[in-house]
Order: C-alpha cells, then structure tokens, then sequence
C-alpha cells in the first residue's frame, strides 16, 4: 500500500518535472516571452486532457505543493526588503493603487455580473441555506 | 559545499517550515482571519530570527534556495486544479467571461493608471499590472515584462487581504448576494487570498472564485509578456 502510495508519488513528480524542464527548454529555445514554469503548466494541462489516465498520479503529487505554495514564497517575499525606499517613497500612490481600485473593482464587477446574470438567481437559494448553517 | 553551509541550509529550512507551521496555527485559531495570512505570518517571525540570529536576508535566501526552485514546479502543477475546472469553464457563458474580463483588465489597468498619475516609477507602474493574479503567475511574469518579482509578490498579496477583508462590507453596502456574482468578482480581483474567503461564503461562490482565479491568472499570464514585448519593439 505505501510502496503503491510512493510509486504514483514518482510518477506525478516526473510528469510535473519533466514538464517543468521542457516548459523552461522550450521558452529558452524559442524566445518565447511567456515563462517556463508557464509553459510547462499549458504542456502539463494539455497531457492531462490527452492522457487522463496519468490524471491521479499527478493529482496525488501535485496535492502538497498547491496546498502550501505560501510556504515557497518566503524566501522571496523575504527579499522585498531590498526595495523598501521605492516602496515608502511612493506610498500614498500604491496604497490607492491596491486599496481603493481594488475595493471598486470588486465593487463593480460584482454588481456587473448581478446584472448580467439576472436569469441566473436561482443559483442563489442554496448560497442561502450554506450560510444558514 | 562545506559543512557550514550545509548545516545553515538544513537549519534555515527547518526554522523556515516551523515559522510557516506556526502561522498555519495561527490562521486555524483565528478562523481564517484574512490579516493572518500564513504568509504574513511567517515573515514576521522568520524577520524577528534573522535580526536575532544576525543574518543577512540574502544568506537567508541562499540558504533556502530549495523552497524558492519548488515554486517553478508548483506552478506547473497549478494545471491540476485548472483542469479539474474544465467542465465549468465550458458552462461559464458568455456572460460569466465578460464578467471576468471586465474585472481581470480594469483591476491592473487603473492601479497603474494611479500609479502614473502620481508619477511613480516604471517598474512599479509595470509591477502594478500584475497585482490580481496569483503569486506564482505574478513572480514568474515579473521579469518578462519589466517588473519586480518581490514587489509583485508583496502587491499582490496586499491586493488579496484587501479584497478578502473589504468583500463583506462592501457587498452588503452594494446589496450583492447572488453566489456567482460574489464569486467572480472575488476570484477574478482578489486571487487566491480571496478564493480562501470566498471558500468560507458556501460552495457556488468557491467554486466560482477558483475558476475566475485560474482564468484571470492563464490569461494575464499569456498576454501581458507578448503585448510588452511588442511594446518594447515598437
């Protein structure tokens, strides 16, 4: 069972890696402006939609790295340090830039997409019951 | 390699992982409180060792440069969940990808357009365009582009906080409650941080704000490079 366990572990990890490497290669290769990691994420989907069947391996491997990704932005979040003045000498602009566009996107979009979806309402009923819970 | 580094390495990655174990502590006792990122967290306590122990952050960055490589694996690994969401992005309509769009463009576009008004610097003005989409889209289209991978990161989580914590007030001041409307608007804007709290809003506005997410994030991340290097062209 855990033999089992850690062989699909290999497999979704190669098939990840591998798709990582070739995403960097071929972004390299062909100057492409997208990144690789980028890249090996468009290979990675299309191998999953050709071959589905690899679909659990690479689930199973892919599981601990999207559940704590915040774990693999320390070491650069870290270094944000580095341009501490840029960011104290503009910070009345990047507070409005973040705080106020974002609060009125939020704002607008949403009530955009009541008004688009006015046909969709009946979704909202179980929202309802989920909070009354 | 020597044995010092090596130690440091092994340590650096230890404390790192014990920091982020305690903010996810954190965040559970809290009940997801949108302030206690695990990530916000884990910076304050890990700042508080380094200036202890008296270690520069680039040796700190060096000594844990295993954590930094995973990202690029971990990105790619984000096909997962966007291929789980296939069968929704067919069912989203032309409706639901207007929706996105509009947030997925207007959100960066007048961040930066602040920004230039205020006359800040390019590259934070360039930075600023990645602002709602996920950190790993953000950090590795930063260089493309002519931005700051850091800064992007650090946007882009601030984004996130503001959009979860806001998200409640302002949609009962707008009289918003229908479940995709909140989703979208959610995912779209505020990326993962707000996922997580549009998790907490029931299942319809979850699901939704995953898909807005990775849709806004695939997007974002396979326009922008080519548009500014044609701009750079130009």
């Amino acid at each position: 069972m855990l033999l089992k366990k850690l062989i699909t572990g290999l497999v979704g990890a190669s098939v990840i890696l591998a798709c990582y490497w070739l995403g960097l290669f071929i972004s390299d290769i062909f100057h492409l402006a997208v990144p690789g990691a980028v890249c090996g994420l468009m290979m990675l989907l299309i191998l999953l939609f050709v071959l589905p069947s690899i679909k659990d391996s690479v689930a199973f491997a892919a599981q601990p790295l999207l559940s704590h990704m915040s774990l693999l932005f320390i070491p650069v979040v870290m270094g944000v340090g580095v341009y501490w003045t840029n960011i104290t000498d503009n910070i009345t602009s990047l507070a409005i830039a973040v705080v106020v566009t974002t609060c009125l996107v939020l704002g607008i979009q949403a009530k955009l997409t009541v008004w688009l979806m006015a046909d969709d309402e009946s979704e909202t009923p179980s929202n309802i019951d989920e909070k009354c819970q | 390699m020597d044995l010092q580094t090596f130690t440091n390495m092994i340590v650096w990655l230890v404390v790192t992982v014990c920091c982020y174990g305690i903010a996810l502590a954190c965040a559970k006792k809290l009940r997801l409180n949108p302030l206690c990122h695990p990530i916000v967290v884990t910076v304050a306590l890990v700042s508080l060792l380094l200036v202890v122990s008296d270690t520069q952050v680039t040796q700190f960055q060096s000594y844990t440069y295993l954590l930094h490589w995973l990202l690029g694996p971990a990105t790619v690994a984000l096909a997962v969940p966007i291929h789980n969401q296939w069968d929704r992005v067919k069912k989203l309509g032309v409706n639901g990808w207007i929706s996105i769009a509009f947030g997925g463009v207007f959100a960066p576009v007048l961040a930066c357009f602040t920004l230039y008004i205020f006359d800040a610097p390019m590259t934070l003005q360039l930075t600023m365009m990645l602002k709602s989409v996920s950190t790993p889209f953000a950090m590795s289209t930063a260089d493309a582009i002519g931005g700051v991978g850091e800064l992007a990161a650090v946007f882009v989580i601030v984004t996130g906080i503001v959009g979860a914590i806001m998200s409640d007030s302002l949609f009962r001041l707008l009289k918003i409650s229908n479940a995709n409307a909140q989703g979208l608007a959610l995912g779209t804007v505020a990326h993962a941080i707000g996922t997580a709290k549009a998790i907490q809003k029931g299942e319809q506005v979850a699901a939704m704000a995953v898909l807005a997410m990775c849709i806004t994030g695939i997007v974002t991340v396979l326009i922008l490079p080519p548009l500014f290097s044609l701009f750079i062209a130009v």
